[in-house]
């Protein structure tokens, strides 16, 4: 463990408990509940750290409970992203029509925009949050998957899978018992890089206004600022906070994926 | 020669004193802000015959915030409330200088008819619905300058049709199979069209030579904006002199900074819209259940929406749910929070409090409703979430629903949802004109038979009686009574209830005085250019 | 090669199946688009109206029948007729592509030069001060979301310093033709491009960085430096030459943003572009429109990732030679 790698796994684990904390106990940071309402447009004070906003929330109450739902949303999609794009990945390296048809799947989705299918997407799925995560899922597997794809194809030219085949294990038992297992640390990679871009297409989602609003994530909420006229206001305190809040949510799981890296590299070498 | 110096300096004293009078009423441009959508700029959109109607397509009749009717291009005259005649006023022309007659007023109604309108004749949709023609028959008279048009039924609110009427150019259109875009946009009005600049989003006006009286500005430039908050910020830079979105004030959020600022001025009227309504599905769901209504209007904190969500001129609205500025209104209870009496009405629909606090019914079902409104609505998204936060603490468990304007309509709307409405509860938005339409009173968004509205789902045999009563009075007095009954059922059934009243509140560059705004068209009426100066 | 050539193909049939997913997506949108051709205006569309907007749509023909509508409107320039805004698909767009180009064409080239010439520097010397600030403050600003960036340059830029026009892409009273027409265009587009350029540099940047550094690890770069080549001939000429490849693909993706535009800057700075056509066209069921806009995305984004192949193939000979290598 060199110095570097343990300088940035602190760096990253830092926020990121911090957060997490945040997320589960909400009744240490702030007092407040998250739909209590005060007077309306309050600037910064004691009493109102970041101030209120326009229903009269205090706004570092909603930033906490925004904790939650963020990094739910974000964790949870990044999981189905993974699931997803391993699946996909595997399933593309089948021999014959299976394994054409899943790498043109993969092919297809790179070619589609982004961000202008999710929207149309999104005009007939619906806002909650259950739906957001599919959403967000929905094109970041390719990623993974052609990862994987490439990662597999190496590993079954490798003479340990093939002394497995010719030994007569089944096919399900090489793929769960042999490479699965050397996929790992690709996968726990993919993962927390798959996290930050999640994070960051489901605050860009929220801030086009496609997302759940009575639980608002940090997304929203600049969404909601921005709707409601804090620039008007000039109200410094409600639109920096949620996106700074992300800024360092992302640089935390950034963190440690250099700090995971780093360990693959050493062992690399 | 003295004589001949005085007179000729008493001379060039007159012309500079009414120089200077004309250059006092002179404004230079006037630029007016709005957040209407305009593609092409020409009569048939919809958009921009609203914005015409205070430049090149004025309407007959102008109202002013009392509710006062004034002749704008014709005056009117009637005995029995069932025959109109129209006398077009001296001096109005086109802006060719052909004089503008009661044949336009024919041609107007017979080209609408044309376009599927039912004045002169009546209509069968495709489903095989009927809709009969308005007016019964029509007189032009020998000079050409007045028209009488019976009507097939009495209707002393008719006036209140003609504030949005505007004429069409018989002598440039008739005939013609395809119109240019600049026949599209010839009128009649103070003003008439100059440019369209789309990259700018620019629409400006010169004066009309041949309008018989003077503007007080030499050019008109409407902006268009995207969002409204580029706006209300170029309102307080001064970048727009004044700001107008049909039918809609300035919003509650923007009322206290632009307020405060030095270069505007805020102009509050009372309003006969309805800026916030809950409206329940009373012929599905749970709420067809009167109980269950009353329980839940009962419920409600109304001065958490009056304070958060309106302005500060907001106040609580009455069980007869009318403002008080419409025709007709009656004094009725004020809405209130009763939560005793909530109870009550819950347990006569058998739903009572479970340990959880939670209203259960015997079989242990939990009392839920969906609430629908608009995502795009900031003051619909804030009444949900004050509605959501105060029933569920009391008891309720109520699921938002915040829909694209598309996914609402075809929940809200009979035309738009194929006459198959879904919603459990839904907020709204009521105009002042969809408010007057029909037989007033908001009837079109409560009866479920109306074939665009109806999302109140309201088929009451007393209801429908009253509204007969409404379509039949042939004096102010019987309609005015009929109304009050309206306002009475409103009141007792609670179908639909407002959220909080608000006056409509106009805002103006500081700097302007003698500013007459209309009751439909707010600051963007003819009236306003010919009295408006500045300080 | 005949990798590259398997790629086209398949790029190429992916985009026939996108073709039919653009025709299928909007017409599962919930709604009736009839409806919304005569918008809410409380009064009925009549009988007439509504035939004739039945037959324009095609709505009563079959599935396979609208479908070769819709091929034909393709192959006929015009990409369909939208009734709602009453102009040709075609010329919406080119309208609407023009606004978004003026701010995505200058910060693609802009972040890519800056990336690739930072990127350069920051390999070469690896690890020296220079390096290490440069890509810790890359990486913070790579993890900084785009409208976070956007807010705190029109808080600053906008308000606080009031320097720079904040919305729209030109003051009110500016056309073309009248003088300062084009110093005001600059300075309007100044903030949503340098948006744009803070948040498209980190990638190409770090990227470059590590391919530098890889690269730099080669024997001949130490041959080069013995030999006495100067830096800028051993940058420029070889180790780009070697490491250009990933960097190509990624920029030929970032095309298709030109083209998309990006919502997010769109909707903060209020320029009437790509981003708000496409919603209009969303929130208005406007079928034609909506085909017309994926079409075209999807299109650009084919092109481009075809185009990109390309280059990489005659810039890196590399893929040549292995080819022949392996065939002998």
């Amino acid at each position: 463990m060199t110095r570097d790698r343990i300088a940035l796994l602190v760096f990253g684990c830092f926020p990121l408990a911090f957060f997490m904390v945040m997320a589960f106990f909400p009744g240490i940071f702030t007092s407040y509940g998250l739909k209590d309402m005060n007077k309306p447009w309050l600037t910064p004070s004691a009493d109102h750290i970041l101030g209120t906003n326009s229903l009269g929330y205090d706004i570092f109450t909603e930033l906490v409970y925004g904790a939650k739902e963020t990094l739910l949303i974000g964790l949870a999609s990044s999981l189905f992203m993974l699931a997803l794009g391993a699946m996909i990945g595997m399933l593309s390296t089948l021999p014959g029509l299976p394994g054409i048809l899943f790498n043109g799947l993969i092919n297809v989705f790179m070619l589609l925009p982004h961000l202008i299918t999710l929207i149309v997407i999104s005009a007939f799925i619906g806002h909650s949050a259950a739906e957001l995560i599919i959403l967000i899922a929905l094109f970041g597997w390719v990623g993974t998957a052609r990862n994987v794809r490439a990662r597999v194809i190496h590993l079954n030219s490798q003479p340990f899978i093939e002394s497995c085949t010719i030994q007569g294990f089944s096919r399900i038992h090489v793929i769960f018992h042999h490479i699965l297992p050397n996929l790992y640390d690709l996968l726990l990679f993919r993962f927390l890089l798959g996290v930050n871009s999640c994070i960051m297409m489901e605050s860009t989602l929220s801030f086009l206004g496609i997302g759940d609003v009575y639980t608002p994530t940090w997304g929203t909420m600049v969404n909601l600022a921005y709707k409601r006229g804090a620039f008007m206001r000039r109200a410094y305190n409600y639109l920096p906070p949620p996106g700074v809040c992300i800024m360092l949510l992302s640089l935390s799981f950034y963190f440690i994926s250099m700090a995971v890296e780093a360990r693959r590299e050493q062992i690399d070498l | 020669m003295k004589k001949n110096l005085y007179s000729t300096l008493f001379l060039i004293l007159c012309l500079l004193a009414c120089t200077a009078i004309v250059n006092a009423a002179d404004i230079p441009q006037i630029t007016i802000g709005t957040t209407a959508t305009i593609e092409q700029a020409v009569i048939g959109e919809y958009n921009y015959e609203m914005l015409a109607s205070g430049a090149t397509h004025i309407p007959l009749v102008r109202q002013d915030t009392k509710g006062v009717f004034y002749p704008q291009v014709a005056e009117w005259n009637t005995t029995d409330g069932i025959t109109w005649t129209y006398t077009i006023l001296d001096g109005m022309k086109w802006q060719d200088g052909t004089d503008v007659t009661a044949e336009d007023i024919l041609f107007t109604l017979e080209y609408e008819d044309a376009n599927g309108s039912a004045n002169l004749v009546s209509q069968t949709a495709e489903d095989g619905k009927v809709t009969a023609a308005k007016y019964a028959g029509y007189e032009l008279s020998e000079d050409g300058r007045s028209i009488s048009l019976t009507l097939a039924a009495a209707n002393v609110r008719e006036l209140g049709n003609m504030n949005s009427f505007r004429l069409l150019p018989k002598h440039l259109w008739e005939g013609k199979e395809t119109l240019t875009e600049d026949e599209l946009r010839f009128g009649y009005g103070p003003y008439a069209f100059e440019d369209f600049n789309k990259d700018a989003g620019t629409i400006s006006f010169v004066p009309n030579e041949y309008y018989p009286e003077p503007v007080h500005a030499d050019r008109l430039v409407y902006q268009l904006f995207d969002n409204p908050d580029t706006m209300y910020m170029a309102l307080e830079s001064g970048d727009i002199d004044m700001v107008w979105i049909y039918s809609t004030g300035v919003a509650a959020d923007y009322q206290d900074v632009l307020g405060a600022s030095e270069n505007v001025q805020l102009i509050s009227v009372d309003a006969s819209n309805a800026p916030a309504v809950l409206a329940f599905n009373n012929a599905k769901g749970p709420f067809s259940d009167e109980n269950i209504r009353l329980a839940v209007t009962y419920a409600l904190d109304y001065e958490t929406f009056r304070d958060y969500v309106g302005s500060q001129f907001a106040n609580i609205p009455n069980g007869g749910f009318v403002p008080a500025a419409t025709i007709g209104y009656k004094e009725t209870e004020k809405l209130g929070q009763d939560t005793e009496k909530a109870e009550a009405y819950l347990a006569a629909a058998g739903y009572t409090r479970n340990d959880a606090g939670q209203f259960v019914n015997e079989a242990g079902e939990a009392l839920s409703f969906t609430l629908t409104y608009r995502a795009d609505r900031g003051n619909q998204l804030s009444c949900a979430e004050i509605i959501k936060t105060q029933l569920d603490a009391f008891g309720i468990s109520v699921e938002l629903e915040g829909l694209d304007p598309d996914s609402y309509n075809a929940k809200t709307s009979n035309k738009f949802s194929e006459n198959n409405i879904t919603m459990e509860a839904a907020l709204y938005g009521y105009t002042s004109a969809g408010m007057g339409m029909g037989n007033g009173l908001a009837t079109i968004y409560v009866d479920g038979r109306h074939a665009v509205q109806g999302g109140a789902q309201v088929y009451d045999e007393d209801f429908q009686r009253i509204l007969g009563e409404m379509s039949a009075a042939a004096t102010l007095e019987e309609y005015v009574a009929a109304a009050g009954e309206m306002q009475d059922f409103y009141a007792a059934h609670r179908t639909v209830i407002g959220l909080y009243w608000d006056c409509l509140t106009y805002g103006a560059a500081a700097r302007f005085e003698n500013i007459e705004i209309d009751n439909a068209f707010g600051l963007n009426n003819a009236m306003n250019w010919l009295s408006i100066t500045e300080k | 090669m005949k990798k590259y050539l398997n790629n086209i193909i398949t790029s190429l049939i992916c985009f026939l199946f996108v073709i039919l997913l653009n025709f299928a997506l909007p017409r599962m949108l919930p709604g009736n688009p009839i409806a919304y051709l005569s918008g809410f205006a409380e009064e009925e569309m009549t009988s007439v109206q509504i035939e004739y907007y039945r037959n324009a749509l095609h709505l009563d023909d079959s599935l396979p029948e609208q479908f070769i509508h819709y091929l034909r409107s393709l192959t006929d320039g015009t990409l369909g007729y939208s009734f709602k805004k009453k102009a040709n698909v075609s010329d919406l767009i080119g309208e609407k592509v023009i606004v978004t180009l003026q701010i995505t064409l200058p910060a693609v080239i802009l972040s890519t030069f800056l990336g690739l010439v930072w990127g350069m520097a920051s390999g070469y010397r690896k690890d020296s001060s220079f390096d290490k600030t440069s890509t810790t403050g890359l990486i913070i600003l790579n993890a900084a979301p785009s409208f976070l960036l956007a807010l705190v340059l029109v808080i600053l830029f906008g308000f606080h310093w009031k320097i720079l026009p904040y919305k729209g892409l030109s003051s009110s009273s500016m056309v073309p033709g009248k003088p300062g027409f084009v110093t005001d265009r600059i300075l309007h587009l100044l903030l949503p491009v340098m948006t744009l350029v803070l948040a498209m540099l980190p990638s190409r940047y770090l990227l470059m960085r590590s391919s530098v550094r890889a690269a730099t690890n080669e024997r001949y770069i130490l041959y080069a430096k013995q030999r006495g080549l100067s830096d800028r001939k051993i940058k420029y000429h070889y180790i780009l030459r070697n490491i250009a490849q990933p960097f190509i693909s990624m920029v030929g993706m970032s095309v298709s943003m030109c083209i998309g535009g990006s919502l997010v800057i769109e909707n903060i700075f209020s320029i009437n572009g790509m981003g708000k056509l496409l919603s209009d066209a969303v929130y208005t069921l406007d079928y034609p429109l909506m085909q017309g806009i994926l079409f075209v995305t999807t299109g650009i984004c084919v092109l481009s990732i075809i185009f990109t192949d390309i280059t990489c193939i005659l810039a890196d000979p590399r893929v040549r030679y292995m080819e022949r290598g392996q065939e002998a």
